[in-house]
């Protein structure tokens, strides 16, 4: 029997979309579980923290705060094989629309200008994450092995990738399954 | 004859013709960017590179010489293309899942072509202004990838020279004017560098969001704003018109103005609800009220069918103003105004009217040296082969016997057709009114008929606008817009034009 495959994946600055997509592979899950795939710190398990020695670690959104770049170096540890998934990770997607303003700019508008904002409290605490300066797509930070770009990829274009990793081949995405859109 | 190699097969020519036109003729794709085939190559942008006997070259602006020997697609090349690609979606905002021509973009589908799956190189570098000023374009520097395009459009084709490049290396932006607010700026709209930029750096602010290219029906017609007739691309989805473009392989070249591109489109939307009844259903309601003493007005943004139609039910049909009878005489086709030397411009704005004819001349006069002289100018000279070209009835009696051509412009688009099938006779010129009940037909927006109606027992009018002189009217019936009619009309060249129905009436 062929050594099992074991994923974990985190989800940093994005919106869960991808992850959704992960889920929407629906009965493709069970064949990947067939040809030999386990889950650790995913959606099924709950657990946030990627065991090491973990085969295949996808992440989901962008490097907006100190914490989720931890979290991707975390990854990068700990995972043989990275992948990146949907456009926030591949190349920084929605919320690299923040770049355009300073992280001032954008607390006073959140937190003081915000018409729904009463108190005008800026939140502090050193649990709290710090916004980093810019949003970054994860391969800014750490080296990434394979894309699945999409917003969000398609659960065919998530499933291509993984049953070809299960076979020790490289994916590659053509035609439909290769979109930023 | 040049013989060359290509992908080791042999071959010969003996024209003169770049490499990339050649394997597009041979049908071997090779990507290109700043590529345009209206306009002049400049080989900017790397994407269509081949490589010839060892060295890299262009193939869009490298002609075909003897003894080449051309690769296009080694895994060398394929690889080089990746990272030309790379190097272009650097630095900028190409972060298509928020730009509104996402899966509707030639540069994107580059991006596809070649596979790309990621960025190597950081992006959002240098962040630029967004220039919302325009009141058609929306201008965003932060997506474009300096193929300049639009600058060679908006100079070689439209002639109004207003776009260039501004400062160096990741900084270069595109500017109007040099770098004054776009709304602002001499720019006429004519909207070509939205046409021919290859990413979301110039958009209409009236298309966006209302359908790709893909999704729409593309219809080729002649523009019915203005005499000059120019063609034009439709395209449609569902009841809508999503855009205009110009239609490069017309007469008129792929030029266009403000008024074909986008006023059109902005009054179609504007006035075809409630319009979908055609002139001729809405004619049979009131062929009982015509009698002898009935008299019809029509003007020139009918087309000869309407205008036949309308003759042949009234006992007598007159123009609503009057057509210089020299338009049957204009001497030239649209081709040939680029052979003058001056240019004579009385009555008219160059940049708000005519505007096709009036990119040639601006372009002629950049590009050779011609000369145009605004008659209000005062005193003038001229030199080597000159046209006149005045609106209608400009006065143009001191200028007789100046050895020149005339071109008289119109005041609307088929006022050649109102000419040939009515005539130039109008109703203030009769004094003896024996005609009780007035029947007047336009698609003029700005219609002046106050004047004319005062003297009338019954008065009837079919618009397009039919709020808006309702008060003057005992009954004002709706007419369709010129995109819901099949029919044919002169431009002011004598060319008879036909277009076609765009939208279907919908059944009531
Ligand atoms: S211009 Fe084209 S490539 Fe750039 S972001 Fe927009 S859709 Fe994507
Ligand atoms: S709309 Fe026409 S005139 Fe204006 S900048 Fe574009 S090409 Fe030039
Ligand atoms: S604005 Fe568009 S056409 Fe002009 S240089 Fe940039 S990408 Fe090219
Ligand atoms: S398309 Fe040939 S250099 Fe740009």
């Amino acid at each position: 029997m062929k050594k099992k495959k074991l994923v974990s994946t985190i989800w940093c600055e994005g919106c869960s979309g991808c992850h959704m997509s992960f889920l929407d592979m629906d009965e493709k899950l069970v064949d990947l579980i067939k040809k030999g795939m386990t889950f650790s710190a995913t959606p099924f398990t709950d657990l946030k923290i990627p065991p090491h020695g973990t085969d295949i670690g996808i992440i989901e959104g962008s490097v907006a705060t100190d914490t989720q770049e931890e979290e991707v170096k975390m990854m990068r540890e700990r995972c043989k094989i990275v992948i990146a998934i949907g456009d926030c990770a591949v190349f920084g997607g929605i919320p690299t629309m923040r770049n355009k303003y300073k992280t001032t700019e954008i607390f006073s508008r959140a937190y003081k200008q915000a018409e729904t904002n009463h108190n005008q409290h800026l939140p502090s605490g050193e649990d709290i994450s710090k916004l980093l300066d810019r949003v970054k797509p994860v391969n800014e930070v750490i080296k990434v092995d394979y894309y699945i770009p999409g917003c969000p990829p398609t659960p065919e274009a998530i499933y291509e990738a993984l049953s070809k990793l299960i076979e020790d081949q490289s994916p590659e995405l053509k035609g439909k399954l290769l979109s930023y859109e | 004859m040049k013989k060359f190699k290509i992908n080791s097969v042999e071959y010969s020519i003996d024209t003169e013709k770049t490499i990339f036109e050649f394997l597009k003729d041979i049908g071997i794709y090779v990507p290109t960017l700043c590529y345009h085939p209206y306009l002049r190559p400049i080989g900017s942008c790397r994407v269509c590179v081949i490589k010839d006997r060892g060295k890299f070259k262009n193939s869009c602006a490298t002609i075909i010489d003897d003894g080449m020997d051309i690769e296009t697609h080694t895994p060398e090349l394929i690889e080089m293309r990746k990272w030309i690609l790379q190097f272009l979606f650097s630095e900028r905002n190409h972060y298509c899942m928020y730009c509104c021509v996402t899966n509707d973009c030639e540069f994107q589908n580059l991006g596809y072509y070649t596979g790309l799956d990621h960025f190597h190189f950081p992006t959002f570098k240098n962040i630029f202004d967004i220039d919302n000023s325009h009141p058609y374009i929306l201008f965003d520097n932060n997506r474009c990838v300096l193929c300049s395009r639009c600058v060679r459009v908006c100079s070689e084709v439209a002639g109004h020279f207003v776009l260039s490049e501004n400062n160096k290396g990741e900084h270069s932006i595109i500017v109007a004017d040099n770098g004054v607010q776009f709304g602002k700026s001499s720019c006429t709209s004519c909207g070509l560098c939205v046409q021919v930029c290859p990413t979301g750096t110039f958009v209409d602010k009236y298309s966006m969001y209302l359908g790709r290219s893909w999704e729409t029906q593309k219809i080729g017609s002649y523009c019915f704003s203005c005499p000059v007739g120019c063609g034009i691309e439709i395209y449609k989805r569902g009841n809508n018109i999503v855009k205009i473009y110009s239609d490069w392989d017309s007469f008129t070249k792929g030029l266009i103005c403000h008024k074909g591109r986008y006023e059109a489109v902005i009054n179609y939307r504007k006035y075809k609800n409630g319009s979908n009844i055609d002139i001729y259903e809405n004619l049979n309601k009131i062929v009982k009220d015509i009698d002898e003493s009935s008299v019809a007005v029509v003007d020139g943004t009918l087309f000869n069918e309407e205008i036949e139609k309308i003759r042949g039910l009234f006992p007598k049909t007159f123009a609503l103003y009057k057509v210089n009878p020299k338009i049957l005489d204009n001497p030239i086709s649209f081709d040939e105004l680029d052979n003058y030397q001056t240019y004579i411009i009385a009555g008219w704005d160059l940049n708000k009217e005519y505007g096709t004819i009036g990119s040639v001349i601006k372009r002629n006069k950049y590009y050779r040296n011609c000369k145009v002289i605004y008659l209000d100018e005062g005193k003038f000279e001229i030199s080597g082969k000159t046209i006149f070209i005045y609106k209608n009835y400009y006065s143009s009696n001191f200028l007789n016997g100046l050895d020149c051509d005339h071109l008289v412009l119109p005041l609307n688009t088929n006022d050649v057709g109102l000419l040939k099938l009515i005539g130039n006779k109008t109703l203030q010129e009769i004094d003896n009114l024996e005609y009780s009940s007035l029947f007047i037909f336009s698609r003029d927006l700005n219609l002046n008929i106050s004047n004319i109606t005062g003297r009338f027992k019954r008065r009837f009018l079919f618009t397009i606008d039919v709020d808006r002189y309702s008060e003057l009217f005992d009954e004002v019936f709706p007419i369709v817009s010129e995109f819901e009619v099949k029919g044919s009309f002169y431009n002011l060249f004598n060319q008879l034009l036909c277009v076609d129905r765009v939208f279907d009436r919908e059944v009531v």
